[in-house]
């Protein structure tokens, strides 16, 4: 059996990310326990955070 | 008296070197055997330098640590070594020539002659995936030694060398440095130059040392951040305890003896309160998912194709699942670092220190890495994750420092954070609970006892 992910990278394109069955089992228990992670992110209110201009390594107090 | 010149610690090795009773012949001659004997038991060794010791030296300066042998996780160009990063299969690093870490040891004087096993791509927190077989842990072989730097947690902890070069993108040095019982230092983001590393592309990856003792730790990281960090004494310490979101789901024997340690500080005239860390539930989340992002730029169609099949199956199956990250996610994690960043800058207005155990629980066996806590079981790295992530997602800099066994006798470490750039307080308040307990939480010297040397003939 084989899964292909959905994005435009050329790995993807090529056929490189798509998964063998013992990758796709292991996969499957990933996304199992990522799903209620995410789903509960998704939930978490950011919008009035301040967005930094320099995301990576910003001095917090600066 | 000391049986070995590697009882001897980092500074110490440099010291007897400096003063004609030990050469640097002698040094890598008795690392090179313990390291034989360690790497058969453990798969911590990745390779070490055979060829000509004298060059070495002559490209050593005369500097703090001459002389001294030290271990650089396999993710490091070395004159003598192209890194594998726990593959079976050299690593593109992205330039020529020695990496910037490795050069700053030798600016220090000191010898890259060990190259040391990670968990493969460094991509997980146990180090039981590996090139070579699982890195075993030299308290308890059937346990984890943690990753990603466990090879380097393992030379250190075993004495086959007083000081490693680990890299902490999520924990890599920190959770290793708590399993084996030694001390892992977490820079600041950026403070160590990154060139010749694999993990360059991370905003969220740092260069670090490990070493068996704060001072020792102190020696090295002054060597890589070139920097001189001097040791002060610390009057006034306020710690912080985000009990709430740190202090509750923990194994209660590694809660207990981090908790002693807290009270060790307390007794000792620091105040302590508690903070808070808002969306602390996410935080692991958020390291994966840009540990995950970040290295898919890296991954041409020839690595996929010539690099990707030889890996573990669950290594090539998380790089995969990674391709389904949607970029709503990765900008959310960003607004969410924000958040971290400027919830920390305010909580660092009020105390010094941010304690919380280094890992949730003892180190996970080799062949169930699971971490068993109050609220059941959970997968080692997700359980890690959520202590460990916390400073490389806001680029500042922790340590991890050994506050006792377990009730299996396993080590356990508490890690402090501190505000961005004050590697200095980490490592006074390391050196400072170290004389409080009389070093007694340390690996002790027995553990390289457990590795016997052949003799050759």
């Amino acid at each position: 059996m084989e899964e292909t992910v959905a994005t435009g990278h050329e790995a993807v394109a090529s056929g490189a990310a798509a998964f063998d069955a013992e990758e796709a089992s292991i996969a499957r228990t990933a996304r199992a326990m990522l799903a209620p992670l995410i789903e509960e992110f998704l939930a978490f209110d950011l919008t009035e955070v301040p967005i930094d201009r320099m995301p990576y390594g910003e001095r917090p107090d600066a | 008296m000391t049986s070995s010149p590697q009882d001897l610690g980092l500074i110490d090795q440099a010291a007897a070197i400096a003063a004609g009773a030990l050469t640097p012949e002698e040094l890598f001659a008795a690392a090179s055997r313990r390291a034989a004997a360690v790497h058969r038991e453990t798969n911590a060794v990745s390779a070490v330098f055979e060829g000509d010791l004298s060059a070495q030296l002559e490209a050593a300066r005369r500097g703090p640590l001459f002389g001294v042998p030290c271990g650089v996780k396999d993710m490091f160009a070395i004159d003598w070594r192209v890194p594998e990063d726990g593959t079976p299969l050299p690593a593109h690093t992205g330039g020529s020539g020695e990496a910037d870490a490795v050069t700053a040891l030798r600016r220090a004087g000191a010898l890259p002659l060990l190259a040391t096993n990670l968990h493969q791509l460094g991509i997980g927190t146990t180090s039981h995936i590996t090139a070579l077989g699982p890195i075993r842990n030299p308290w308890d072989l059937h346990r984890c030694a943690g990753g990603s730097s466990g090879g380097s947690a393992v030379a250190v902890a075993a004495r086959v060398v007083a000081g490693a070069v680990g890299t902490d993108a999520a924990g890599s040095i920190r959770i290793p440095a708590s399993y084996c019982g030694i001390v892992g230092l977490k820079p600041t983001w950026g403070t160590v130059p990154v060139g010749g590393y694999t993990g360059s592309y991370s905003s969220m990856g740092v260069v670090g040392p490990m070493a068996r003792d704060a001072r020792d730790c102190r020696a090295l990281a002054a060597a890589l951040l070139g920097v001189d960090l001097r040791v002060e004494r610390r009057e006034r310490l306020r710690i912080g305890l985000p009990r709430a979101s740190h202090w509750t789901d923990v194994d209660p024997g590694v809660r207990a003896r981090c908790e002693s340690a807290v009270d060790i500080f307390a007794a000792a005239s620091a105040e302590v309160s508690e903070t808070e860390i808002p969306g602390a539930g996410h935080l692991a989340l958020a390291a994966m998912v840009t540990t995950g992002t970040e290295r898919l730029p890296q991954l041409d169609r020839r690595w996929m194709v010539t690099v990707l099949p030889r890996l573990h199956p669950s290594v090539r199956a998380i790089i995969k699942t990674r391709f389904d990250l949607s970029a709503n996610l990765l900008q959310r994690v960003l607004r969410f670092r924000s958040l971290l960043r400027h919830a920390l800058a305010g909580a660092f207005r009020h105390v010094d220190v941010i304690a919380m155990p280094t890992a949730p629980a003892s180190p996970p066996l080799v062949d169930r890495p699971r971490a068993e806590l109050p609220s059941g079981s959970a997968s080692a790295d997700a359980a890690a994750l959520h202590f460990s992530s916390l400073a490389n997602l806001t680029g500042i800099p922790a340590i991890s420092i050994p506050c006792g066994l377990d009730a299996a006798g396993l080590p356990v470490g508490i890690s402090l954070h501190a505000a961005w750039g004050r590697e200095d307080l980490l490592l006074d308040l390391a050196e400072q609970f170290e004389r409080l307990t009389d070093g007694s939480y340390l690996a002790p010297a027995n553990l390289a006892a457990r590795f016997p040397e052949r003799t050759t003939r």
